[in-house]
């Protein structure tokens, strides 16, 4: 009986079904080695074949080679450490964030240096993996193109002479009463906010400003304006039965994969009957990993989401007692969705991954009207993981384009590779008088600053965490500096004239406020101690009260819904691939090297378009094709891709930033464009 | 003597002086012995408890004129200064001495290359066997053809055994014997002195790799206790206080080397299989250089995994294996060999 074989491409299927038409016992055979066949390389043979062949004739290559050996040298220490036994690995407790992905990792060090991360057990945050890009961070450590050492206008300077230099010119702003704003993605670290307020207590004109590469703006507004907080709820997917997810690729890149993905996983079990299998309906425009797992995927473009959503709305509340309003009928059938979600109330989930209030409104309304709030979403207790307002951000562009800013501090941010409006961003930048960037690796924004005061890696850097509410945890270093870094949050508080340092700051902070929220542990050292080789400490909180959100706004949106547009226009859609995200670490070769899950393609980017666009343009893949008169791209023919869309995956930064490859630069845009 | 850049430029009979004083062929005084009946000139295939030429062309080359006088002719250490007798040399020719210490330091101790080799035997067989067959059949120079049959099978067994042979040798290495940049000796240490195993490898228990001990374990002793052997003087533990001191990592020669593609792990031998390290090592107290007592074959290993029976009972490591104690305490079966825990399936070491 022979195995089944799937195609894998779409030219492998093409292949297949000539085959079988025209030798139906052909493809029945055993996979041979067809290369030795004079004819092209068939399908059947698989690249294991191949492999097998090699490998043997390199075996037998490497028999006959020369038979003497080098002679093999063992170096003992001079004094042993003895905690230190080579051969055995120690595992340390840490924290990565990196302002996008929060992960409690357990760091492996053999010998002092850290090889391997592993997903912390004592975390209740997703603790069962790691993602891609917090496996791939490791390597981030030993980047050799890292800054080393600090630098004026790219030339080479000392520590102290930055020091001198850059608060100098902070207090002659101070003077002349002068605006120093911090530009900073999210910080979810408590210390790093004291410390931040301390800098603010010296310079009083300081203005905080967090800004994320991938916004979710829309959720925060929308949630300010259902429940007066802007905040991101905590998800429960292992409480679903019925999840739905709107664009949201929430088990591969969106908020907190790596617990999303447990969660979920832990409800997919087609075998359990208590509680049973959930039904995971995915609306979408590019085929995505958690579209790709979807009991029911339906494709839709990105401007027919909220009119789906409204629709939804509509028939929910209908048969709920509740009102509804005026909109358009929605352009794919969800009748059945709507009927599972009224069987299943209190217990489904609707999600939505677009960056726009007013869609994510319609979802706090749709999930209030099912009674998901206090079940599946608590909205009492907040992920901190985004907390960058768009507007912040382009009011600073504005300012930084008027003049009206004298220093800027650059701290975990690239905005002039993926804010949308780059270009702003770096006029506004020459308007700036003192520049710093805090940045670790070579990005486009500190090759613009004028100083650069390198960040020491997270690996070698003490920080705290507070990724969810009640949920803390710890990061220390685990190897020296390898280079003349210094941890940021040291510099801020050296400008500051603090005379501690981090860590004797993280004591105090932790002393001060979490200390006294426990019980197990009477002395302070006691608590810090395990508290830092657990890696966290999580205080359990109860669901807390789930308001009722203000429909105020509803009425305004439902009747704003409307279809914009011909059904032939094509639609752009950019997303963040698996592997680079929005390319905070998009020199690390382990993530170009990493196929993507969807597409199998590495190092490359492409313009990914469904066959039947592609029949009805006349492109096959690799046909480059141009996108909003900016940038050219190979086209991919993607199965599941929806008509007249296409997706571009954000984060491939160009050469400089990597010295082996030229892929074109995307960055990662708020919403979805449309193409002319 | 002295060149114009201030350098010690010897002339070739200078250098040829020192050479004859070093071999003692120009009487260094009455009574006294050649200095290169103790320093070995040439490399030895035994174990010369003495500093080699080589060795000590190294320490003098840091010593000034002085300090290598002392050395040679009032020396401190107990050995040294009973040998060290009766040496009646001039000034010109302890500096001749010296000179000629340098030039060893520079080309190194002789190499005596074997006379007839393994190699030179092969290709012997070969060419024999080729005018065997030309004789026999173009030739025909020698009448009986029972000789060329007898010679080619001769040659042929010899070939074909020396090439499996060798074949099967690529990568072992048994009798591995290299010299070490100390000379330890096991024999004393382990055997006379009875110091145990794990006194020094002390990570065998705990990791997968015995390790050599660090410069400290060392010291422990002979920082203090004994800082003169009995045979090798205060040479080679001064190398021991001079690592140290110069912070300089002592760098061993490893004798038991397995290939990166296998995994063996010492902490599962001595913790868990509590073999003694002498059944895979060999009579380590009788050796003074260690040399590699067995093959590292695969099939040594195996062979061992088959045979060995391991003790199953009071061994924390072994409790989860339900079925195999149950068959034991049944009598199903009476001994439980590496083999029924899965210990020759190739992913235990080959993953």
């Amino acid at each position: 009986m022979p195995v089944k074989k799937y195609w894998q491409s779409l030219e492998e299927r093409e292949n297949l079904r000539v085959d079988i038409r025209e030798n139906p016992e052909k493809s029945h055979k055993n996979a041979v080695l067809d290369l030795l066949d004079s004819k092209t390389v068939d399908q059947q043979a698989s690249r294991r074949d191949f492999l097998k062949l090699w490998g043997f004739s390199l075996g037998a290559a490497a028999l006959s080679a020369s038979c003497e050996r080098p002679v093999q040298k063992a170096i003992p220490f001079l004094f042993r450490p003895e905690e230190v036994i080579p051969g055995v690995a120690k595992y340390f407790a840490s924290t990565f964030f990196n302002g996008e992905e929060y992960a409690s990792i357990l760091v492996k060090t053999r010998d002092g240096r850290p090889i391997k991360l592993e997903p912390n057990d004592c975390s209740g945050f997703g603790a069962t993996g790691t993602t891609a890009r917090v496996q791939a961070s490791i390597l981030g450590l030993y980047d050799d193109s890292r800054y080393k050492h600090p630098t004026r206008n790219k030339d080479k300077i000392t520590w102290e002479k930055a020091d001198e230099e850059i608060v100098n010119a902070l207090d002659s702003i101070k003077a002349k009463g002068g605006e120093i704003v911090i530009l900073s993605g999210t910080v979810i670290s408590p210390t790093t906010r004291a410390v931040m307020n301390e800098f603010r207590k010296k310079y009083p004109d300081t203005r905080l400003v967090s800004y994320d590469a991938s916004s979710c703006s829309g959720m925060l507004k929308a949630n300010l304006a259902s429940f007066g907080r802007a905040v991101i709820p905590v998800y429960h997917f292992d409480r679903a039965e019925v999840i739905v997810s709107c664009g949201a690729d929430f088990l591969a890149t969106w908020l907190s994969p790596a617990e999303y993905a447990a969660q979920y996983a832990s409800r997919r079990d087609p075998r359990k009957n208590d509680p049973c299998m959930s039904r995971h309906y995915q609306f979408e425009t590019g085929m995505s990993v958690t579209g790709s797992n979807a009991d029911t995927r339906i494709r839709i473009k990105p401007s027919q989401e909220r009119i789906m959503l409204a629709a939804l709305y509509n028939i929910l509340a209908r048969n709920l007692d509740a009102s509804s309003y005026l909109a358009p009928k929605s352009p794919v059938s969800i009748d059945e969705l709507a009927g599972e979600l009224l069987s299943n109330r209190g217990k489904s989930l609707i999600v939505s991954g677009t960056n726009d209030a007013a869609i994510q409104q319609l979802v706090n309304e749709i999930n209030y009207l099912l009674g998901n709030y206090g079940q599946t979403i608590d909205i009492s207790r907040q992920l901190y993981v985004r907390a960058g307002l768009d507007e912040h951000m382009s009011q600073l562009v504005d300012d930084m384009q008027q003049g009206r800013v004298d220093a800027l501090l650059c701290y975990n941010v690239n905005p002039a590779f993926d804010y949308p409006n780059a270009a702003a961003f770096i006029a506004g930048l020459s308007n700036v008088g003192l520049t710093v960037s805090f940045a670790s690796h070579p990005d486009e924004t500190a090759d613009m600053v004028q100083y650069i005061c390198p960040d020491s890696h997270y690996l070698e850097s003490w920080n705290d965490a507070e990724a969810k509410t009640g949920c803390f945890s710890l990061g220390q270093p685990v190897i020296p500096t390898l280079f003349d870094t210094r941890q940021a949050q040291d510099t801020m508080l050296l400008w500051s004239s603090s005379s501690e340092d981090f860590l004797s700051s993280m004591r105090d902070q932790w002393q001060t406020n979490l200390f006294g929220r426990q019980d197990k542990y009477d002395s302070f050292d006691d608590f810090w101690n395990h508290s830092l080789q657990d890696g966290v400490f999580e205080i359990p909180a109860d669901t807390g009260r789930q308001p009722e959100p203000n429909h105020d706004a509803l009425r305004g949106i439902m009747e704003a819904t409307g279809v914009s547009g011909s059904p032939d226009d094509i639609e752009l859609q950019v997303y963040e691939s698996v592997g680079l995200g929005t390319g905070k670490q998009a020199n690390n070769p382990w993530l170009m090297e990493l196929p993507d899950p969807v597409t199998k393609l590495t190092w490359d980017n492409v313009a990914a378009i469904s066959p039947a666009l592609g029949k009805k343009l006349g492109l096959t893949s690799g046909d480059v094709i141009r996108i909003n008169d900016r940038i050219d791209l190979p086209v991919l023919l993607q199965p599941g891709q929806t008509d007249n869309t296409v997706s571009v995956a954000a984060g491939n930064r160009p050469a400089r930033w990597h010295p082996v490859w030229d892929p074109i630069p995307i960055p990662c845009s708020r919403g979805n464009q449309r193409l002319i | 003597m002295v060149s114009a850049a201030g350098e010690h430029a010897y002339s070739h009979d200078q250098l040829k002086r020192g050479e004859r004083l070093f071999y003692g062929l120009i009487p260094l005084g009455e009574g006294a012995t050649g200095c290169a009946s103790c320093h070995n000139i040439r490399e030895l295939d035994t174990l010369n408890w003495y500093p080699s030429a080589y060795d000590i062309a190294v320490t003098s080359l840091e010593q000034s004129m002085e300090e290598f006088t002392a050395v040679l002719l009032s020396p401190s250490g107990q050995i040294m200064s009973r040998v060290h007798q009766h040496y009646d040399l001039s000034e010109d020719d302890l500096v001749l001495i010296k000179a000629y210490l340098e030039e060893v330091k520079k080309e190194g101790l002789t190499i005596r290359k074997p006379a007839i080799t393994k190699k030179f035997l092969f290709i012997l067989a070969i060419l024999l066997i080729l005018l065997a067959i030309t004789d026999l059949v173009v030739t025909h120079k020698l009448r009986f053809k029972f000789v060329h049959t007898v010679l080619i099978l001769a040659c042929l067994f010899y070939i074909v055994d020396t090439t499996v042979r060798e074949a099967i040798a690529v990568g072992r290495s048994p009798g591995y014997a290299p010299d070490q940049p100390i000379k330890f000796s096991h024999k004393i240490h382990a055997g006379q002195n009875k110091i145990d195993c794990l006194y020094c490898h002390n990570t065998a228990e705990h990791s997968k790799s015995a390790g050599i001990p660090s410069a400290g374990v060392c010291l422990n002793c002979h920082q203090l206790v004994v800082k003169e052997g009995t045979r090798s003087g205060s040479f080679e533990i001064n190398k021991i206080i001079r690592a140290v001191k110069n912070n300089e990592p002592i760098i061993w020669n490893k004798v038991y080397n397995i290939p990166d593609h296998v995994f063996f792990s010492h902490t599962q031998h001595v913790k868990v299989g509590k073999l003694e390290c002498t059944e895979c090592h060999g009579v380590i107290e009788e050796m003074d250089i260690i040399q590699q007592f067995n093959d590292l074959s695969m099939g040594w290993c195996v062979n061992c995994h088959r045979d060995t029976e391991v003790q199953f009972i009071d061994n924390a490591f072994y409790k989860k294996y339900e079925k195999l104690h149950q068959e034991l305490t049944e009598g199903k079966r009476d001994k439980v060999s590496v083999e029924d825990i899965g210990g020759i399936e190739c992913m235990k070491c080959h993953y």
